[in-house]
């Protein structure tokens, strides 16, 4: 059960590869298995404990200061009156328990603990963000939402860069020049002018704006892919696979991609995985790719600006956690992955 | 005992119990020992042959005393190895013996750079090495000439540019090189192979060297080139004195010129002593497999089918293809015919370049061509359409020159096998395992290699499986290009084999194209040989002699062969000029190295282009001069 993971280590980037491999595949387990285990839903907004803190106090202590602990205490005060102004007055006995005991100015030991006992309660794990929405819940639902637009990029950079590359390396000529011509027109426009124009142009959907993404690596991974299938036609197996009395389709699918690509595939999905997570969060944060009330890590992010600086760290913590988790595995994965192949044919 | 130490102070190069090894693991405990205890010596103005197999450590053997593995783990590590009475060996390896335990351990008497000094004064000074791939030796960047001053000013010879220059040109006449002034400003990869060696040779000459290590120097070239150098290394001895330490796998080149031999095997010396004595009447059984490879061969007479009435299976017609090189075009294949006959083995030979493997890729389709038919059993293959052409894949089958190139290092044998069976979906599942079963038993190999990836196995199982790959369609035709050309001799000899054993049992017709004439013999029944992309000369084998030959071109290709100093081979060689092979436009292409032609200046030979005729006994010759 161990051994083979073992083995793998002691490859080349073999330590990047299994790294990688477990975030990517805790990522994909919570995306896929999320639904079932969450205790409450990404639009379920529980308005009696808007920015309540993650449950456990260590958490809490482990990640902010004292000082921070104390704004987080007073805003929690400040906060309350407001939300119980704003939601029904009459539910909510654990908050209204709490806000009488804080009546009585406690000493500082005590504070925390009368804080923490008073919140337990509420099954917010991770805390809430200011709509009173589970955290637990907004991070599952966003793994969700960068994993598919991801694969939206894949599917268009790999579907069209890969056969692309393949018949440019394999047949010269036409292909070869309208390779040259289409990537070169697609190198021609920066990434990301790209992307906002066609935000602007068509209606700021993610899906589209991913699909440009994936148009835009096009270039690269068809390029990749047809200067290796360039060399590797003059070898001697593709010769006698022709010899064989193989088809073309059969060779490119066979010997030239499945036998002889397939790792630069994978390391080129990885790698694109990683680029379209940072893409999507990085528009969503600044309000162009997934809007609310859909979910997404950018736009937890980009929620949470005004209430970082005044103590809940937690909704901008979390989210940029699973940021960076999400794509350091996909790029450590890629990365391996190329380690390893580099060595394969070192050798 | 006397007399031994008396001998001994008398060679040049004296090594003496020499062990060379390697860590397999980093661990210091297993070691593969590369050269294991090794005696060798050479007399001053001796040629003295080492052979092996590849893998039997004669490369490291000389890496070893020449300092060049000093960075290795222990490397050289035991032994004495004296060159003139100077010792070698502390310069060239930092780990000894335990003097108690045997175990090898690092000596902690470091380097001195005194010691280097001399290393370096002794390489490349009193001992000089020339290895099998000359044009890597060279360095793109610089002419011919600037390595040739480089060498010369790094042996110290006194005077300006203009003096060195005429001392330069000097030495590369002396190894051959004629035209050396035009050379001295070409560039390494505008020169031949032939000629990248002998310029390797004149500038280890510059230093005045005593002793000349070439390690493999004619395996990359072709026969004939091979002669000339071979000729050149005698020159070189009876001429200057030169010892020379010959490395080579061939026991051709090794017999035809070397005084003594040792006879290398897993780094051991198996057997040594005066080469003919040795080869004659050897004791080990390692040197009787080296000797005798073929000769169980010679006994099987080759089954005549060179009776006309055997039905024709394969006929070319006026076969061109042309080829773009840089600026310059020219016809590799120029106006080919040839007819092969159901069952028989048609040999194709000729020197690398002369268009053998063309031919084999435009008959097999694998390349277009300029023109001409290819008629199997009557229809033109060349025009048959996708789905005929599918079928007639079947029937004619390819073996190539390096099995690995050809096996997709990703596939399993199994699903390389059933590949050429699985594209139509004609067969059952189990039908292709049936067939992949008995296919791999008629190449004697065992069921179980099916699983296995190319990867790990030898060369010559690889071999196996690219034949099994061609059977397992059931062909009637195999194109073989240069099947055996990358093995080692005694894998050769189990493949030729093979490939007699098919022919008996399944009546395959070959074509069969190489560049050892010796092989040829073998196994053909006709043999045509190729000239810069025309057929010269197609005789039936019993007329493939140097007395049979019909063109000079043959003739030249037959005495070139190396054998035990034949005097007839070596005078009929020196007939030929010193020159290198050019494409010559128009005529007789073969006219700048034809000593015919050369003597009578006949004007044909330069406007016309000799037509392939008939001639008596059989065979059919493209020469104006040749008689019938
Ligand atoms: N694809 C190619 N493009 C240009 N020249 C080629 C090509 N293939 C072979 N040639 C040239 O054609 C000539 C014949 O080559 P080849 O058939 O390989 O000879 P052989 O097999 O007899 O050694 C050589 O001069 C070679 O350099
Ligand atoms: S045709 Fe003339 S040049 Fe050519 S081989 Fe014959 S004699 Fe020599
Ligand atoms: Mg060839």
């Amino acid at each position: 059960m161990i051994s083979p993971f073992l083995r793998i280590l002691g490859k080349p980037g073999g330590y990047r590869m299994l790294l990688g491999g477990l975030l990517v595949f805790l990522l994909a387990l919570v995306t896929i298995t999320g639904t079932y285990w969450t205790r409450f839903k990404p639009d379920e907004m529980d308005f009696e404990h808007p920015l309540v803190p993650p449950k456990s106090a260590w958490l809490t202590r482990l990640t902010t200061t004292a000082d921070g602990r104390k704004a987080l205490m007073e805003s929690h005060q400040n906060a309350a009156p407001s939300t119980s102004s704003s939601s029904v007055t009459e539910e909510g006995d654990d908050l209204l328990g709490a806000l009488k005991e804080e009546e009585h100015p406690p000493t500082e030991a005590s504070t925390a603990k009368v804080e923490f006992s008073a919140l337990r309660d509420h099954g917010h794990v991770l805390g809430t963000d200011k709509n009173g929405r589970d955290m637990i819940a907004l991070l599952v639902a966003g793994a969700r939402s960068c994993f598919l637009p991801g694969l939206v990029a894949c599917a268009v950079a790999l579907g069209i860069g890969v056969p692309l590359g393949l018949f440019a390396g394999f047949y010269e000529g036409r292909w070869r020049m309208f390779a040259r011509i289409f990537n070169g027109t697609l190198l021609s426009m920066p990434r990301m002018v790209l992307i906002l124009v066609v935000i602007c142009v068509l209606e700021p959907n993610v899906y589209i704006t991913m699909a440009v993404l994936g148009a835009t690596l096009i270039p690269r991974v068809s390029e990749l892919i047809a200067t290796r299938v360039r060399i590797l036609s003059g070898m001697g197996f593709i010769l006698a696979a022709k010899e064989g009395g193989l088809g073309d389709f059969r060779i490119l699918t066979r010997h030239l991609f499945w036998y002889q690509n397939r790792a630069v595939f994978f390391i080129q999905f990885s790698l694109i995985m990683a680029e379209s997570i940072l893409t999507e969060t990085t528009l969503s944060y600044l309000q162009f790719g997934t809007k609310p009330p859909d979910v997404s890590w950018g736009n937890i992010i980009e929620g949470s600006r005004l209430t970082f600086f005044s103590g809940q760290y937690w909704i901008t913590f979390f989210p940029a956690v699973a940021i960076i988790m999400a794509i350091l595995g996909f790029f450590y994965l890629g990365d391996g992955l190329n380690a390893r192949l580099a060595y394969r044919e070192g050798r | 005992m006397k007399v031994v130490e008396e001998k001994n102070m008398h060679s040049l190069l004296d090594i003496r119990d020499l062990c060379i090894s390697f860590e397999r693991d980093g661990s210091g405990e297993k070691y593969l020992h590369a050269v294991n205890r090794i005696s060798l010596r050479v007399d001053p103005g001796e040629i003295v042959g080492i052979i092996g197999q590849s893998g039997s450590g004669k490369t490291t053997l000389i890496m070893g005393i020449l300092g060049l593995l000093r960075g290795a783990v222990p490397g050289v590590w035991r032994g004495e190895a004296f060159l003139d009475g100077k010792s070698l060996l502390p310069l060239c390896g930092e780990y000894a013996e335990e003097k108690s335990g045997g175990k090898i351990v690092k000596r902690n008497t470091p380097f001195q750079s005194a010691q280097e000094k001399l290393l370096g004064d002794l390489r490349g000074r009193d001992i000089v090495t020339i290895f099998q791939e000359p044009r890597a030796a060279l360095d793109p960047y610089f002419r011919v000439g600037e390595h040739m001053l480089e060498a010369l000013r790094r042996s110290r010879a006194p005077g300006g540019e203009t003096e060195l220059r005429t001392q330069g040109i000097e030495l590369l006449q002396d190894v051959g090189l004629v035209d050396a002034a035009r050379l001295w400003d070409l560039h390494p990869h505008q020169i031949s192979g032939g000629m990248a060696q002998r310029v390797m040779i004149a500038m280890a000459l510059c230093a005045r060297p005593k002793l000349l290590v070439a390690d493999e120097p004619s395996t990359a070239l072709d026969v004939t080139t091979q002669a000339k150098l071979l000729e050149l290394f005698r020159r070189l001895r009876d001429k200057h004195g030169l010892a020379i330490l010959l490395i080579s796998h061939d026991i051709g080149v090794i017999q035809e010129i070397s005084q003594r031999v040792y006879v290398m095997r897993h780094g051991e010396v198996v057997e040594s002593g005066e080469t003919r004595e040795v080869l004659e009447n050897f004791q080990h059984p390692y040197t009787g497999s080296l000797v005798k490879a073929f000769a169980h061969f010679e006994h099987i007479p080759a089954t005549s089918i060179a009776n006309s009435d055997a039905v024709s299976l394969l006929e070319i017609k006026s076969l061109r293809k042309r080829f773009q090189q840089g600026d310059k075009s020219f016809w590799a294949l120029d106006d080919v015919s040839l007819e092969l006959r159901e069952g028989e083995t048609y040999a194709l030979v000729g020197e690398s370049g002369s268009g053998k493997s063309t031919l084999a890729l435009s008959l097999m389709v694998l390349q277009t061509v300029n023109g001409g038919e290819v008629l199997y059993k009557g229809e033109d293959v060349l025009k048959a359409d996708k789905k005929r052409m599918r079928a007639l894949r079947r029937e004619i089958r390819m073996l190539f020159q390096h099995p690995e190139a050809v096996l997709n290092p990703g596939m399993t044998v199994g699903a390389i096998l059933s590949e050429g069976l699985e594209k139509d979906g004609e067969f059952t599942r189990n039908e292709i395992d049936q067939r992949i079963s008995e296919v791999l038993d008629q190449v004697h190999l065992d069921p179980s290699h099916a699983l296995r990836f190319p990867g790990n196995l030898s060369t010559g199982e690889k071999q196996r499986v690219t034949i099994a790959r061609a059977l397992i369609t059931r062909p009637k035709l195999l194109v073989c290009d240069e099947p055996v050309s990358s093995l080692d001799l005694a894998i050769q000899a189990q493949i030729m084999e093979l490939l007699r054993e098919f022919q008996g049992r399944l009546g395959l017709t070959y074509l069969f194209i190489s560049h050892n004439l010796q092989l040829v013999k073998l196994l053909a029944h006709r043999i045509g040989v190729m000239y810069m992309g025309r057929l010269v000369e197609e005789a039936p084998a019993g007329g493939f002699t140097t007395e049979g030959a019909r063109h000079p071109y043959t003739r030249l290709l037959l005495a070139s062969v190396p054998s035990m100093g034949d005097e007839t081979s070596r005078s009929i060689c020196a007939e030929f000029p010193d020159v290198e092979p050019v494409r010559l436009e128009g005529g007789c292409l073969f006219r700048n190295r034809c000593p015919w032609y050369l003597k009578s200046r006949n004007p044909e030979c330069e406007n016309k282009t000799p037509p392939l005729r008939n001639v008596l006994g059989g065979g059919k010759v493209a020469c104006h001069l040749a008689g019938d």
